[in-house]
């Protein structure tokens, strides 16, 4: 089959009509610009507010995981449960740098972050996707774990107790990172770098033959894909934005653990792109907000229940939400407004 | 490698141990995998269950101060936590992507587990050995936990009772026609959702049963749901998934590589199991027993 062919099987299906497209995407682009305009402005306007700029760089940081946990569970159909190892890895990454190793220098620590979940990524990635289906699931999910057995047992990676270290000084036109609001500005560079890089990838021919391998990956077999290696490139992708994820969190709290590797945080971004709507990076964004949003919530709250408070109950949370939204809502919040945005349409038309 | 102290009755006794282990884990699988052979669900709230039956059997022991109660009625109760969970939250997923029910199931784990957190605290539980084997026998000279060789033995009586229920009775016919034709099944006027209900309370109650039977020997309690349920999966992923015969195999040579492991690498033990599902997958991608493709 020729190259043509493919290219017109897999652009083709059920795009809207070119125009309304162009006009979606300026509306897109406002929006995005709005919301950029509103994470600058907010330290800016309330530079007391500490909790708040501290909140933000939190949900922004876990909205990088979330997009790095959309490009292969939203995108490419590859149901993990083990994303966050390349987040703890990332972490790991350079809080031993730092604490190990001795050498205190920031930029470093984010190579090696991105450099250790790539390579991470890309071992246990070679070995996940040569199985498929369920085999994946289970697979990731164990070899999540066995990277947190180790981290847990490790004298190295501080075992149970994890590693504080000292934060690296440096400073960006002449302004030092380590201080909260620079810190900040930088996360959200991060952030928006990761967003539109995902979206010039997910726009490419590479993108849409990952969407092809997610709706009928038999196809694109038999049209001449070599559809395992363009999975792995995904996942390696994939990991080295979560690890960059991860990096930046050891950096803004300047310790890491074995936590970071837990598999209840590879459940908290399935949440996340669940929550939000998956295969849409706006969802990932979305959910990743929400779901610390709600965490904050919580884990400030002091309801009792028994002999505990509900801050202590986070994970019936996650838990339910998890099953509110896959048994009610399996496209998330995006899918729901989708819905209602035509909903209103229909209605409109039949007026 | 400790070998100083390396004797034949020491290897023994290891592989006893380890044997012991692969029952439970046998148990456990072989609920999992049926599960998945029926229904193509990968049930991630499955060591849930299983630290749901030590649980019971905990505050069963408490309340009648008999193992022997526990033993019979917490997986009943673990059951009717299955039945729930079938019924109001995996059934409307049927039609659904396979995916969004291994999601759910996740979220029935969060959920549920740290519901027994709420309930039974977060330190450690353990249970006495039950007469008549809270005692050592004398084996080879040495002192051996009593108690352990019964569990290998329930083991492999429930393995071969298994066996027999799935190859020689009409149920087992039903659940084996249900694995390779859904559809044929339901065509023979054969009600298929009871058989998917019965055998998913089944699975749990297994699960639970292997949660009872081990709390004896080693203490349980936060986080052990995950830890059991990677092992779990492991043994299904060596074995293959949907065949009984996977999982026997499969939970054998995980608990004694684990056993072993513990015994004579132990710095590197966390690392056996993981090393043997590497060398298997490299081999054979979708497991040791399995024919069909997943």
């Amino acid at each position: 089959m020729s190259e043509s062919q493919t290219e017109v099987a897999v652009k083709n299906p059920a795009l809207p009509p070119q125009a309304n497209r162009r006009i979606a995407f300026k509306w897109s682009w406002l929006w995005g610009g709005l919301v950029v305009l509103a994470l600058v402005i907010y330290p800016l306007v309330n530079s007391a507010d500490t909790y708040g700029i501290n909140l933000l760089t939190q949900i922004l940081i876990a909205a990088i995981f979330a997009l790095s946990y959309d490009l292969i569970f939203g995108y490419t159909g590859l149901l993990s449960f083990g994303q966050a190892s390349y987040y703890g890895l990332g972490a790991f990454g350079a809080g031993l740098l730092v604490s190990r190793f001795e050498i205190s220098n920031f930029w470093l620590s984010l190579l090696v972050a991105i450099a250790i979940a790539s390579v991470g990524a890309l071992i246990l990635g070679f070995f996940s996707i040569r199985t498929s289906g369920v085999y994946f699931m289970m697979l990731t999910l164990a070899l999540a774990q066995m990277l947190f057995s180790i981290a847990f047992k490790w004298e190295f990676t501080g075992s149970s107790d994890g590693v504080p270290f000292t934060r690296p000084e440096f400073s960006l036109f002449g302004v030092s990172l380590k201080e909260l609001t620079p810190f900040y500005f930088f996360v959200v560079a991060c952030f928006i770098l990761c967003f539109i890089g995902l979206t010039v990838v997910i726009r490419s021919p590479f993108g849409q033959v990952l969407k092809g391998i997610r709706d009928n990956e038999e196809r694109m077999t038999a049209v001449g894909y070599q559809t395992r290696n363009f999975k792995l490139v995904a996942f390696v992708l994939a990991g080295a934005i979560a690890g960059l994820a991860g990096g930046l969190n050891a950096l803004f709290t300047g310790f890491v653990g074995a936590n970071s590797l837990n598999w209840i945080n590879s459940g908290a971004v399935l949440v996340m792109v669940l929550l939000g709507g998956k295969g849409t990076l706006v969802g990932s964004v979305v959910g990743a907000f929400f779901v610390i949003y709600i965490q904050s919530l919580i884990q400030g709250s002091t309801i009792p229940i028994g002999n505990y408070t509900l801050a202590d109950r986070w994970l019936t949370v996650l838990g339910l939400i998890f099953m509110i939204f896959v048994l009610f809502a399996p496209n998330g919040i995006v899918g729901l407004g989708k819905s209602m945005v035509r909903r209103v349409k229909e209605w409109q038309q039949k007026r | 490698m400790n070998l100083q102290n390396f004797s034949f009755e020491t290897l023994i006794f290891q592989v006893l141990n380890g044997l012991a282990f692969s029952m439970l884990l046998f148990l456990l699988a072989a609920g999992m995998t049926l599960i998945f052979g029926l229904m193509k669900v990968v049930n991630l709230a499955h060591g849930t269950f299983y630290l749901l039956g030590a649980y019971f059997g905990y505050s069963i022991i408490t309340l009648t101060n008999s193992f022997w109660i526990a033993l019979i009625l917490a997986p009943v109760a673990v059951g009717l936590v299955g039945l729930v969970m079938e019924r109001f939250f995996l059934r409307p997923l049927y039609n659904k992507p396979h995916s969004n029910m291994v999601i759910l199931t996740l979220g029935f784990a969060y959920l549920v587990g740290d519901l027994t957190t709420l309930i039974w605290g977060g330190d450690p539980k353990s249970i006495p050995s039950p007469e008549p084997f809270h005692q050592s026998v004398e084996l080879l000279g040495r002192n051996f936990p009593s108690y352990r060789l019964f569990v290998a033995a329930l083991g492999l009586l429930l393995a071969l009772g298994l066996w027999l229920l799935l190859e020689k009775t009409r149920i087992g016919a039903i659940v084996r026609a249900g694995v390779s034709d859904k559809e044929m099944v339901r065509g023979m006027g054969i009600n298929i959702s009871l058989v998917f209900t019965s055998l998913f309370v089944f699975g749990m109650m297994l699960a639970g049963l292997s949660g009872v039977v081990a709390a004896p020997f080693q203490s349980f309690g936060l986080g052990d749901d995950l830890r059991i349920l990677t092992y779990a999966l492991l043994v299904v992923v060596i074995g293959g998934l949907g065949t009984l015969s996977g999982a026997f195999w499969g939970a054998i040579l995980i608990g004694l590589v684990d056993s072993l492991g513990a015994a004579y690498f132990p710095s590197i033990a966390q690392f056996g199991i993981y090393i043997v599902m590497a060398l298997v997958l490299l081999v054979r991608p979708t497991g040791l027993f399995n024919r069909a493709t997943a």
